[in-house]
């Protein structure tokens, strides 16, 4: 129960990366500092309340979406370099607001839903559920989900079939870093004290727990719910390793490997012999 | 009568872009802070900039032949790592720096393996390695900062001649030449640049496009191991948690030089430039802050422009206000009507 958790925020970061992913953009870098800025934010407006502390966290989420948008779709940047250095813009603002002090959540609504429990389940973990499952579901029903899967797959034909791509890839990128932002306050309901610097390098498990669960790096493949599963599949497989005996840097490097590895099975999978090329 | 050719090479003129904004920079920078004109300024711009511009003309050899590298700020610091265990397990000095550049050089075979044999995109291979390779100096230096005890040559160091001219820069102008010669002549440098222009066409040529690209991810990560034995030195500890900075402001400068994301663009020598011109901008603002925040936002603040693409406001604006399709589209549209198939809910 423990294990899963810890994969919650995890898991929220990484159903925002399907969505970019799915997309055909590859990834975004600069979920962990959204993450961290919006987890700042939630403890920060804490004591109004655990549903203005949800909202100021996707308020964030919405800034550094819109902003990714604007120079992804909008300005044709790269999505990596953009992201990359996103991460680095968020990261140094959250810093200049918060002062690097260590915040410690209030004893309010927000840490009470951290250590509920319903039916033996931690209710943050139960919460992520519910809303990766309902976004993946709407996902599958919706226009926006098929034009997001369809503009990924192939982009210039989408474009000629009507589907408004900019439109999509700003949706993506919105919706990728709003989740990051769950997944933020996520970890604001249960972390004691918040030290500022909450993991801003979460971007490769996130990326790492979407790819475990199937979505291709090159688009037009996959539902965002299969990142949830890939994230808890991680987060089993990192709690396998710790109870072996492995020290928290052996399992770094387990895990770096084995993010190269499921890449190539899945994409030797889906391709065969000749393995598709990516601009990177 | 034939025309006076004021330059002889044939490069467009944005490749030599680093030149132009190294001197923009400084002369703005000693504008806000008069005392940048001064020798030991000068010095500790040297010292500050070395690894940043060493990884950054290895980026932009990864760069050119169309790739990515984001291990490089881990390699960096697992080589400065490895610099200071084996300098502390009491071998001499030489062999210390031929350890770490093994190391690292091996690190990127690894990566460049991944890349050219299992065909994984560049970016996931060195995103994944870098996680890797950050855990592995973690493990080698046991999660502390390694301190350099009994540090021969640091009176030889600490020497200068001119005022500014330190062994560092030294070092440092050797091997950006070195490596500016060969990218620019020798018969690997041309490949690079062909086979980041269209990677199909050089393989149709019969380019060793594979070999071009493992050599690119060798020699780069060759030159992060040696930014990390400097740094290393410089600060006389071996820190497994320096890189991402410096791999950050190593791409922005390297971009800002002239070496386009896409590939196939870009000249060592200004890259280098560019890398130094951002961290003069770097000292300029600290010079002025004490925070840390205003660098890290710049730096990432300039990383986000030098990703954007091609964009043509007008027309984007044109076309938002009359809301016209691309001809494409309209006959498309024309043919079939909006929306497609998998619209419809019948």
């Amino acid at each position: 129960m423990s294990v899963l958790l810890a994969v919650a925020p995890v898991a929220a970061l990484s159903t925002g990366e399907a969505f970019v992913m799915i997309r055909g953009k590859f990834c975004d870098l600069s979920v962990g500092a959204t993450a961290s800025a919006a987890a700042v934010v939630a403890v920060w407006l804490s004591p109004h309340g655990a549903v203005v502390a949800l909202l100021g966290a996707l308020a964030v989420g919405l800034a550094v979406g819109l902003v990714n948008g604007l120079a992804i779709a909008v300005l044709n940047g790269n999505a990596i370099i953009v992201t990359l250095g996103m991460a680095s813009v968020v990261s140094a603002i959250d810093l200049g607001v918060s002062g690097g002090r260590n915040l410690s959540v209030s004893n309010g609504q927000l840490s009470n839903i951290g250590s509920s429990l319903v039916a033996g389940v931690p209710l943050p973990v139960i919460i992520t559920a519910v809303v990766v499952v309902t976004a993946s579901i709407w996902f599958s029903r919706a226009q926006w989900g098929r034009h997001l899967a369809l503009a990924g797959d192939n982009e210039r034909a989408a474009q000629i079939a009507g589907v408004s791509v900019r439109r999509s890839t700003m949706l993506a990128f919105v919706l990728c870093a709003c989740f990051s932002a769950f997944g933020g306050y996520i970890l604001a309901t249960y972390v004691g004290n918040l030290n500022f610097t909450v993991e801003a390098s979460t971007a490769l498990p996130a990326i790492a727990g979407t790819v475990l669960g199937g979505i291709s790096l090159f688009g037009g493949a996959g539902l965002p719910w299969y990142a949830l599963l890939g994230a808890v599949l991680l987060g089993y497989f990192d709690n396998v390793l710790l109870v072996l005996g492995l020290s928290p840097y052996q399992e770094e490097i387990v895990e770096g490997l084995l993010v190269i590895g499921v890449v190539y099975l899945t994409e030797r999978i889906s391709f065969g012999k000749e393995t598709r090329r990516a601009t990177f | 009568m034939t025309r006076l050719r004021l330059f002889v090479s044939r490069r467009p003129l944005s490749d030599f872009r680093g030149y132009l904004v190294l001197l923009i920079a400084y002369v703005v920078g000693g504008a806000v802070a008069p005392a940048m004109f001064s020798t030991e300024s000068i010095r500790s711009l040297v010292t500050y900039s070395v690894p940043t511009a060493l990884v950054a003309i290895g980026e932009a050899c990864i760069l050119i032949v169309a790739e990515l590298d984001l291990s490089l700020g881990a390699i960096l610091a697992l080589s400065g790592v490895v610099f200071a265990r084996t300098l502390d397990a009491g071998a001499p000095l030489a062999i210390a720096i031929i350890v770490a550049l093994l190391v690292s050089a091996l690190c990127g075979l690894i990566n460049g393996l991944c890349v050219t044999r299992l065909g994984v995109s560049s970016f996931i291979v060195t995103l994944g390695s870098s996680f890797s390779i950050y855990g592995l100096a973690l493990a080698v230096s046991s999660g502390v900062i390694v301190s350099l005890t009994d540090f021969g040559p640091t009176e030889w160091l600490a020497n200068y001649w001119f005022g500014f001219v330190t062994p560092e820069l030294l070092i440092f102008l050797v091997l950006v030449g070195a490596v500016a010669l060969i990218v620019g002549r020798a018969r690997w440098g041309r490949a690079l640049y062909a086979a980041g222009g269209d990677r199909e066409a050089a393989i149709r040529w019969g380019l060793p496009v594979r070999r071009t690209v493992l050599k690119a991810f060798i020699l780069s990560a060759a030159l992060a191991g040696a930014a990390g034995i400097i740094l290393t030195i410089g600060l006389a500890t071996g820190d497994p948690t320096v890189g991402s900075d410096t791999l950050l402001s190593a791409i922005a400068g390297a971009v800002i030089g002239g070496v386009a994301v896409s590939g196939g663009k870009g000249r060592i020598g200004s890259a280098a430039c560019g890398a130094v011109a951002l961290m003069t901008l770097q000292i300029v603002l600290s010079e002025r802050n004490v925070a840390a925040s205003p660098e890290e936002f710049v730096t990432g603040l300039v990383v986000v422009l030098v990703g954007l693409g091609r964009f043509d406001i007008g027309g984007l604006l044109a076309r938002h206000r009359r809301g016209e399709a691309d001809p494409e589209r309209r006959d498309h549209e024309m043919a079939f009507g909006t929306g497609y198939l998998g619209d419809q809910t019948k």
